[in-house]
């Protein structure tokens, strides 16, 4: 353990150990919210085979949410493909809406819901 | 030879003691290269003439910013040998050498059996950025205003289908040879049908040449193999090898090239292809990105003191500060000319002598202040002084910082309890003043180098060289270099380029041949804070090897701004070939008003000097730079001076690009020393500036606050 990482507990905090999921969830601009067995090494879009987009999505991109809460852009599209993205326990796909549509309302709001996810503890929706 | 090119800007002309290498040190920068970097990263393989490209043509893509590269193609008849650099995600230059190996450089009595050699610099700039829809698109151009032999346009873009990436371009000049369509941009005027001048091969009627002339298509295909060592290439060349200078067609039985690239590790690729259909193209390429090294764990640095677990219990009156500034030296770097106190707060004030990082330097004083004092201190003050210039002061809460070394707060928490100010003179408690360190001194053996010259392709010289400072105070000093030189091969040096200006660089041969002993520097500075934001420095004596005389400067760097702005002016006179305390005839008072703006853009520094240069001419330099995080720094720069281009002679105008890489990225030892790398194709009388030993920009550096707040991570180490 990373010493920088190991912070002290403080009053009112709460400990949360979560099972080790064994599943990947598919959420944003999907015709319906899955969650899919985890396929090791199975790159992240190749989920999407499974968890339909929905017309609202953007073409481009998807953003992978590890469980430790890092986020990465891969390139879905034919003139971005990027190093496949095997998924951890928990992770999380946020399929997000077409860039082009947000420019007038809201810039990073894909950024900025794919970064809110990533604060979101593992296991929560599924109930504990 | 190191002290002949000087930038103007802050960049290279150099903080702190740097080593300065001339003229394409492609041997130097290996090192540089070879250091691990465990990125996925974006390097696209390399074209014969250095930077993104298939064969014989570039493509519109670009490295990952901070990659530089090296590469080498063999082509009969050319070699050639690129420097490449990516300073921006949509800018790249190249330096090239170009060899022709069947024509001779010159009379058998000069260059003897020497191939013909021309130098160039490229530019290539990303104008749109690839999407669902659109491609990349680029436009370059090859040898910008250079002896024009291989001078070249294009416009080119790119589009990647899954593995597949397609480019498809138009050239002019060079790049596109075949010229078999009529000049699209003929629709505008007429001037664009003629591509004036031709191949002259003297560089002195290449202006005004940009996109003239007949055109040609080219384009192509990389494919990277499902194997990630291996890319496969094919393209359609835009040149026919019917135009080719120095009277050297070559026969062309197709027009297209197609080969491989093999690509064993993240440094080092190798490329074969057949081109024009019947020539063997071998290329080896090094590189690696630069803004992403972190250098080797600095094993040889003192270990950061261990806090002490009961803590002291001295009042600061009570402290054996002589041995406190010793601790600051060895382990804090910090060369302390004072330190005070002002109510709960400690200021130390010093020059930071190793640590290049200065946030390493802050944290391991503010460990050591805190384990040699009792409570009632708390913060810790670190003033930065340079040649007793104060640039910054930097306080952080002792508090906050033992929690941030227990790992009790985070680094972003920490950061609200730190400080930086513009020193002021306030009243304060003097607690122990340094004393002056008189004499500092160093010996080292300096290598310097001319590439690609008509005498030979390597001039060398390896050099003894002495430096002294002596302080008479913390303001005043006098500074000698001497120079013995030890081995070089310029019995070969024969060549004087030819001038239609006083000669007040192109006599280099002679500096440098009159004498083995040399002086290159005898002078006396000054310097004097003549306000909070405003310095000045007065110097005199014998200011670089080929000239001496008196000068002054001041600089307005207000604090906590991103411009700066500064005006140098100088009376100086023509130095004796010796290099000794003589003189020649020829004297000229020389100055420039230079204006400093950082972008605040991926920290680009653009310094635009305007004044009168050393020939009398008048006129201005851009030079515009990045400095990555790790320090890291790519720039280029042009000078157009009011001498024609006919009058300025081959090259048309001084340009150059350079690269500057802290050593601290290379040592296990901090170091505030640099490595500066600067590739200019000629030197010339026109557009040359004084080549001054100190400016006022670097040694107030530390008003940059980056630096400290780009690293703050360091403040633990």
């Amino acid at each position: 353990m990373d010493a920088a990482e190991n912070w002290p507990v403080a009053d009112g905090d709460v400990l949360h150990f979560p099972q080790r999921p064994s599943s990947i969830r598919v959420v944003g601009a999907v015709a319906a919210a899955c969650e899919l067995p985890l396929v090791p090494l199975r790159d992240a879009r190749d989920y999407l085979d499974d968890c339909k987009p929905s017309g609202v999505a953007d073409a481009d991109w998807i953003f992978v949410i590890q469980p430790d809460g890092r986020i990465a852009k891969q390139g879905v599209a034919r003139w971005n493909r990027g190093q496949p993205m095997p998924l951890a326990p928990g992770a999380m796909i946020y399929v997000p809406l077409r860039e082009s549509g947000l420019h007038a309302v809201s810039r990073d709001l894909n950024q900025e819901l794919a970064a809110y996810l990533a604060t979101q503890p593992l296991g929560e929706t599924e109930g504990h | 030879m190191g002290t002949r090119t000087r930038r103007p800007s802050a960049a290279a002309t150099a903080p702190r003691r740097r080593i300065r290498l001339r003229c394409g040190c492609l041997l130097p920068l290996v090192g540089g290269l070879l250091m691990p970097v465990a990125h996925a990263d974006n390097a696209p393989s390399q074209s014969d003439f250095g930077g993104a490209g298939l064969w014989q043509t570039p493509s519109a893509r670009m490295a990952d910013d901070g990659e530089a590269a090296l590469t080498a193609s063999h082509v009969e008849p050319y070699d050639r040998y690129n420097v490449s650099l990516q300073p921006l995600p949509w800018l790249e230059g190249i330096f090239r050498y170009t060899a022709v190996s069947n024509r001779m450089y010159g009379p058998q009595s000069l260059s003897g059996n020497q191939s013909y050699k021309d130098k160039s610099i490229d530019v290539k700039l990303r104008l749109w950025t690839e999407s669902h829809y659109l491609p990349d698109f680029s436009v370059g151009a090859r040898d910008i205003g250079g002896t024009g032999l291989f001078s070249g346009e294009y416009v080119v873009m790119n589009k990647r289908f899954g593995a597949f990436d397609a480019s498809l371009g138009m050239g002019w000049g060079y790049v596109g040879g075949r010229g078999d369509i009529k000049n699209p941009l003929s629709v505008i005027s007429d001037k664009f049908d003629l591509r004036p001048g031709g191949q002259s091969g003297t560089g002195k009627f290449s202006s005004n040449r940009y996109f003239r002339g007949p055109a040609a298509v080219f384009g192509g295909v990389s494919y990277q193999t499902p194997w990630h060592w291996l890319v496969l290439k094919a393209e359609y060349d835009g040149n026919n090898y019917r135009h080719e200078p120095k009277n050297n067609n070559q026969r062309q039985d197709s027009p297209f090239n197609f080969g491989a690239v093999f690509r064993p590790n993240r440094n080092v690729d190798l490329s074969v292809a057949l081109e024009r259909g019947n020539t063997v193209m071998f290329g080896l390429t090094l590189h690696t990105n630069l803004a992403r090294s972190a250098g080797p764990a600095k094993l040889l640095d003192p270990a950061a003191p261990k806090r002490n677990a009961l803590s002291a219990s001295a009042t600061p009156e009570q402290v054996d500060w002589a041995s406190v500034a010793r601790t600051l030296r060895d382990n804090a770097g910090i060369q302390v000319s004072s330190i005070t106190r002002r109510g709960s707060e400690l200021i130390v004030k010093g020059e930071q002598k190793d640590y290049f990082y200065s946030a390493k330097g802050v944290g391991r004083a503010a460990r050591v202040l805190d384990n040699a004092l009792g409570p009632g201190i708390d913060w810790f003050t670190v003033v930065s002084q340079q040649q007793g210039l104060s640039a910054t002061e930097t306080s952080i809460n002792r508090q906050r910082f033992g929690q941030l070394l227990e790992h009790d707060i985070s680094l972003r928490d920490f950061r609200q309890s730190v400080e930086q100010n513009a020193p002021a003179s306030r009243r304060e408690e003097l607690l122990y003043r340094g004393p002056l360190k008189r004499v500092d001194q160093s010996f080292a053996l300096a290598y310097a180098q001319n590439l690609g010259g008509p005498d030979a392709f390597l001039l060398y010289q390896i050099a003894a060289v002495y430096s002294i400072d002596f302080y008479f105070t913390r303001n005043v000093w006098w500074s000698g270099l001497a120079s013995v030189d030890l081995f070089d091969n310029y019995d070969k040096f024969k060549y004087d380029a030819p001038s239609e200006l006083p000669r007040v660089r192109t006599d280099v041969r002679k500096y440098i041949t009159s004498s083995t002993v040399t002086m290159p520097i005898f002078q006396l500075t000054g310097t004097r804070q003549l306000g909070q934001d405003l310095y000045g420095m007065a110097y005199g004596g014998m200011l670089e090897s080929m000239f001496g005389g008196v000068g002054g400067e001041v600089l307005y760097r207000p604090f906590g701004e991103r411009w700066a702005i500064g005006s140098n002016i100088n009376w100086v006179k023509q130095r004796g070939y010796d290099q000794d305390f003589s003189f020649r005839s020829y004297k000229v008072v020389t100055g420039h008003v230079t204006g400093y703006f950082n972008l605040g853009y991926k920290d680009v520094l653009v310094a635009l000097s305007a004044g009168r240069y050393l020939a009398g001419d008048w006129g201005a330099t851009l030079d515009v730079s990045r400095e990555f995080r790790n320090g890291v720094r790519m720039g280029a720069y042009a000078t157009k001076t009011n001498v024609s281009a006919q009058q300025f002679g081959e090259g048309s105008f001084d340009k150059g690009i350079y690269v500057s890489i802290p050593f601290d990225l290379i040592l296990p030892r901090s170091t505030r020393t640099r490595a500066t790398f600067v590739w200019d194709p000629l030197i010339r009388d026109g557009g040359a500036m004084l080549n001054r030993r100190y400016s006022l920009y670097s040694i107030t550096d530390d008003r940059d606050l980056d630096n400290f707040n780009g690293n703050l991570e360091k403040i633990v180490e």
